[in-house]
This record gives C-alpha cells, structure tokens and sequence, in this order.
C-alpha cells in the first residue's frame, strides 16, 4: 500500500481539492457572517431584562452547546423536510454552522457586554445619556474589544467544523478527499493534503484574529 | 413516538455503546493529555518542541478529519482498527491535544515558590506533584476539563459515520426500517429524540462543570455573577 509519497497524483488532484476548498470557504463566511447577527440579535434578547426574550436565548443556547453539531446537522437535513422545510445541503449546512457559532457568538457578547465597568455606566448616565445610546455608543465598543478573541475562536471552529457538511454529502474539502478516497485509495496523500489545507486556513485566521485583537487594545483617545 | 416505543430496546443499545465508547475516549483522552503536557512543561528543549507542535497541529485539523483519518490511514499503513477502536483513537488524540492545554495552564498557574519551597523541604518532584502542586492546580483544571467531557460525548456521534452503533447509528438505523411504515415521520422525531438525550446527558455534565467551578473557585465569589469568558474560550469546539 505505501509505495512512496505519489506527488504526481497530488498535482492531478489538486484542481478538485481546490474547489473543495473553495466550497469549504463559501459556506463558512457565509455561516460566520450569519452567525454574528445571530448572535448580535440573541445578546440583545439575552441583556433585555424580559423574561420572554431572555429565556427562549437562555434555552438557545443551553440547547445548541450541549448538543452534538452532527445529530443537529442531521436533523436539519433529514428531519426538517418533515414538517416541511426543505434546504439543499448548502443552505442546510449555513443554517446549521450559523445557529451553532451564533450560541457562542452570543455568549462572547453578553460577557463583554456585562463586563463594561460600573463606573463606565454611572458615568454614561451622569452625562444624561440615554440607555440606548449607553448601549450603542458607549458600552458596544469596549465590549466588542473584550469579546474579540472569543468570538474569533468560534469563528475558527466554525471553519474547522465545517469538514462536518461531509456527512450530508456537501463537496467541501473534506468531502473530496474522502469522496476520491473511496475511487483511488490514495489515503495518505488526499488526507495529508486536506490537513495542509486546514492548518493553513486556521493559522492564517489566529494570526488575522492576533492583530486585529492588538489594533483593538490601541489606546483610543492618545493620539 | 410509536416508532421509539417499538424500537427503544435497540435504542438503549445504542445509548449503552455511546456510554461505553465515551468512558474509553475519557481514558485515552486523559493519558494523551497528561503525557503532552508533561512534555510542554518539561526543561528538555527535545521533549517540549515535539510536544507543542503536535498539540498546536493536532488542535487546528478539525475532529472530524482527525477521526476519518484515522479509521482510513491506520488500514493504510497496517494497523488493523475497528470503527471503535477508530472513534477512540481519533477522539482520544484530539481531546488529548485540548486536555493537555488545559492541564499546562492550569500547572502553570500555580506560583514559583510552591515548586522551589517543595523543593527546599526536599520533596521528590513526584511526591511534589502529588501532595503539593496537584491538589492545587485541580482547582483551574476541572471545570474547563468536564467543559472538554462534553465535547468528547458528543464526538462520539462521529463514530456513526464510521460504523459504531452507537445512539446516532441506532437511531439512523430505525430510520431506515420504519421510515415507510410511519409515512416518512421518523426522522424527524428520532433525531429529535436523539438531540435530546444528548442535551440531557451533557447538560448534567455542563451543569456539573458550572457548581464544580463555583464551589472550587468560592473564595473568588466576587466574581461569580460575571460570565466566564475564560471558560469560554478555553473549552475547544472543533
């Protein structure tokens, strides 16, 4: 079975492992960008005091992180076309990566959000802001640069599980490689190849998340 | 509901291996993560650089790849794997990389002069470690380690893919056979019901993590109604 690393067959294949690739990356901006308004919109519910919005956040997320994301995507998948909702595999794997991220997009938000200093709120309030105008203008800011890493976490496991979207027959990335695996057997080289492809993808965005971080936690007003 | 009445016997069936299969993963889980992190926190420049990298590297390639490739490499190279024993190794590796960070940080939070005052009381580093640095360093290490429990539980439905018959396979398994005798409903309520044994079997575990963390960590209570972003962010997701 192992005849030598084939880099031959690696260059024929590399076309299809780049429309995986390509695949995989479509689906997972999409779900990030999905899953942020989830999440903007779920700490919204979570901060607003009423239990009616609050607990059905509450539940949300309680439900979604203990929850296995496979069985989710299946039940979106398979079980929803039930009760009537229909979505290709595409749109089934958006929804089901956004609702996931969005729990803990959700959760990044409401930490930062919380953890905006009492003195900063009295503050706010002393100036005869509005609470609205607390939240949007004064409170938001600094607790998006506290929220910034945990959400940039989330959105790398939001990549990463997007290699998940193989079971509901999605041609991503990983998809190829067990597809063409399962034709030519060349397993070493196709999975080398597709871990290649995530540690780049995942290294490539902890460093985008590093400075984007860094450039957040510049003082504001020394200039 | 009638589908799950009929077929609950095979259902628990496939609970009992989800259990199974996830009391295995927690032990290969464990050992990887204490063997790693003994090599991050070791002196030996030749012991602490292959063990960072493979953490770093076993970290960023998704789980679901790490678990398909072992069950498709190991026959490739001449290991003979079941899917169980796939699922284990797969699972165990990944939970291992994250488990090991988890222990190194927890480690390294205990102060210097803990080590060096074991040290000048002429305390073997083993016995060290066992009556002095452990019982300590427990306290930053549980919580975030039964957060990695659950995702380890709900990993094994990975195992489905591969063959295990675990509740996920079960569960597909039912699908198949009843799904024209239900008019289609099945899988619908099976992965329903599914979801929700998870939920009730990692939330106890959730749940068990949050009192672990408030009662360890309750000479801190000033801190306890802000949400923990470390814990948060220290719990991997993929």
């Amino acid at each position: 079975m192992i005849d030598g690393f084939d880099w031959a067959y690696l260059y024929d294949t590399l076309p299809a492992l780049l429309r995986g690739l390509r695949t995989t990356l479509i689906v997972s901006v999409i779900a990030i960008l999905l899953s942020l308004a989830i999440g903007a919109i779920g700490a919204v519910m979570r901060l607003s005091g009423r239990p009616f919005l609050v607990w059905p956040a509450r539940g949300y997320v309680a439900f979604i992180r203990n929850t296995p994301l496979l069985v989710q995507l299946f039940f979106i998948f398979y079980g929803l076309p039930v009760i009537g909702v229909r979505l290709s595999a595409f749109w089934s794997g958006v929804l089901c990566l956004s609702v996931w991220g969005g729990c803990y997009h959700l959760e990044s938000f409401r930490a930062g959000y919380v953890g905006v200093s009492q003195g900063t709120r009295d503050a706010a309030r002393a100036l005869g802001l509005k609470t609205w105008q607390y939240a949007l203008l004064v409170a938001l800011p600094i607790a998006l640069r506290t929220a910034v890493p945990s959400m940039a976490n989330t959105s790398i496991a939001m990549l990463k599980n997007s290699s998940y979207l193989q079971a509901i027959g999605l041609a991503e990335l990983t998809f190829v490689a067990i597809d063409r695996n399962s034709l030519e057997f060349r397993t070493i080289e196709l999975f080398a190849a597709i871990c290649i492809f995530y540690l780049v993808l995942v290294l490539a965005m902890s460093a985008g998340a590093t400075r984007l971080e860094s450039y957040l936690q510049r003082p504001f007003l020394a200039r | 509901m009638q589908t799950i009445l009929i077929n609950q016997e095979i259902l628990a069936q496939g609970l009992a291996l989800t259990l199974a299969l996830t009391l295995a993963v927690i032990v290969a889980a464990t050992t990887v993560a204490v063997l790693l992190a003994a090599g991050m926190l070791s002196r030996s420049v030749w012991l602490q650089w292959p063990s960072r990298i493979l953490v770093e590297v076993m970290r960023d390639i998704p789980l679901f790849v790490t678990i398909m490739m072992v069950y498709f490499v190991a026959p490739a190279v001449g290991i003979g794997l079941n899917p169980f024993g796939a699922t284990v190794a797969g699972l165990g590796a990944w939970g291992g990389a994250n488990g090991a960070i988890i222990i190194r940080a927890g480690i390294k939070a205990i102060p210097r002069g803990q080590f060096d005052a074991s040290a000048a009381l002429g305390l073997h580093p083993l016995k060290a470690m066992r009556f002095v640095i452990l019982p300590q360093a427990l306290r930053p290490i549980l919580p975030p380690y039964l957060g990695l429990v659950t995702q380890l539980v709900q990993g094994t439905s990975i195992g489905a893919l591969i063959g295990v018959r675990e509740l996920l396979k079960t569960a597909q398994i039912v699908i198949e056979r009843t799904t024209i005798m239900d008019g289609g409903l099945s899988p619908f309520t099976l992965y329903g019901v599914v979801l929700v044994i998870y939920f009730l079997l990692c939330s106890t575990l959730s749940f068990a993590s949050g009192r672990l963390e408030a009662g360890l960590g309750r000479h801190e209570r000033a801190q306890a109604d802000k949400p923990s972003l470390t814990r948060l962010s220290q719990v991997p997701r993929g």
